[in-house]
């Protein structure tokens, strides 16, 4: 990773996604050769990790499984410390396609924009979610509409791109469960600003999804919770943590 | 006395049991222990001094001693619970950042030892 430039980090938080991530990295390395790429192995049990490193990223593995936001905010952090500018964030089961990292980088290059998510429902192409999913996301978007004060079309979508300002935010400041939604207030909040771009998701290549059908309920409550925690939260809080303050 | 007060004193002293076995057997930090001391020791206390509970009662114009006493006993283990909760939360912020920091230093660690094996390789080499 020395003789590389440091501007662009592709991060790829990954938990049992053996099946899936060697395919996400190697797209990756097609779309934008000699980019880093960063796995962050969440604790996973089966060969997470070494399918990764022999698909030629560098790997991060965490001592026990965290959730998704601990294991993202590892790559952000990591990102931050080692002094990248931008990162790319990807899941490692192959819904994001790699070919659409340029049209988010470009989206926050033209705007000035600290983060730029990728929405599958801005053009309704590619791949759709499940009618349950898609109303959840729609429901969200409604209630963020005043909060953010702007309508996000895909709030749950994990294809996102932030320049150093938001991971300098992110590195510090990062919800630990389903952390998609809670970040976009956690940006508004430090007056940041952020769009979105249309993506053509695809269908996950391996392994089930962290949100199934019985815990859709726990979801909606939990990220409402955390939206409004956000709202109201005490700024302080964020520095209390000991070495944070990197 | 009533019969409730009596089955209260002797929850409070199997309590205080408990808590003094957790402590020696080390299953509780001592600084931990110190809110089910306190709290145990209170309702003990009320529980056999019938002229401060009555006391208690009136100041807060309750007519029912024993009311007092559980409502003593349900607000002292809320205050218990939720003093504990922010130190899980706490603890729970650590236990995430330093994980994030060994999973780090580990990539870290990986990183200087393939940049030594180079050098050695190279070293050999020539």
């Amino acid at each position: 990773m020395d003789r590389i430039d440091k501007r662009l980090l592709v991060l790829v938080p990954a938990y049992n996604e053996e099946g899936a991530v060697g395919q996400v990295i190697q797209a990756v390395q097609r779309v934008l050769p000699g980019t880093p790429v960063l796995v962050v192995d969440d604790g996973s049990s089966d060969e997470t990790t070494a399918t990764a490193k022999r698909a030629g990223a560098e790997v991060v593995r965490l001592p026990h499984h965290l959730g998704l936001g601990g294991a993202v905010q590892t790559g952000y952090r990591f990102a931050f410390e080692q002094g990248f500018e931008r990162v790319v964030r990807l899941d490692g089961d192959g819904q994001h396609p790699a070919e659409e990292i340029p049209s988010l980088l470009a989206k926050m290059d033209a705007g000035g924009y600290d983060m730029v998510t990728g929405s599958r429902y801005l053009e309704r192409n590619g791949y759709q979610t499940q009618a349950l999913r898609r109303f959840g996301g729609w429901v969200f978007s409604i209630i963020l509409r005043p909060i953010l004060g702007k309508r996000i079309s895909d709030p749950t979508s994990g294809f996102i791109a932030v320049n150093r300002n938001a991971l300098a935010v992110f590195s510090h400041s990062f919800p630990l469960e389903y952390p998609e939604i809670e970040a976009l207030v956690v940006l508004r909040r430090k007056a940041m600003s952020f769009a979105e771009t249309p993506v053509h998701m695809k269908p996950r290549l391996a392994g089930v999804s962290t949100i199934g059908s019985w815990s859709a309920v726990y979801y909606m409550v939990r990220v409402l919770l955390g939206v409004l925690v956000n709202v109201i939260k005490y700024e302080k809080r964020f520095h209390t943590t000991p070495w944070a303050g990197g | 006395m009533e019969r409730i007060r009596w089955i209260a004193a002797a929850l409070c002293i199997l309590l205080l049991l408990q808590i003094i076995r957790a402590v020696r057997r080390e299953h509780i930090r001592v600084e931990y222990s110190m809110a089910w001391f306190g709290a145990a020791a209170i309702l003990l206390v009320l529980s056999l001094w019938d002229a401060a509970l009555q006391w208690l009662a009136l100041a807060l114009g309750i007519e029912d001693v024993s009311f007092v006493l559980m409502l003593l006993a349900g607000l002292v283990f809320l205050f218990t619970f939720f003093r504990l909760t922010i130190e899980v939360s706490t603890l729970k912020d650590h236990n995430i950042l330093v994980s994030q920091k060994v999973g780090m230093l580990e990539w870290e660690i990986r990183r200087q030892e393939e940049a030594l094996r180079k050098l050695r390789d190279k070293a050999g080499d020539k």
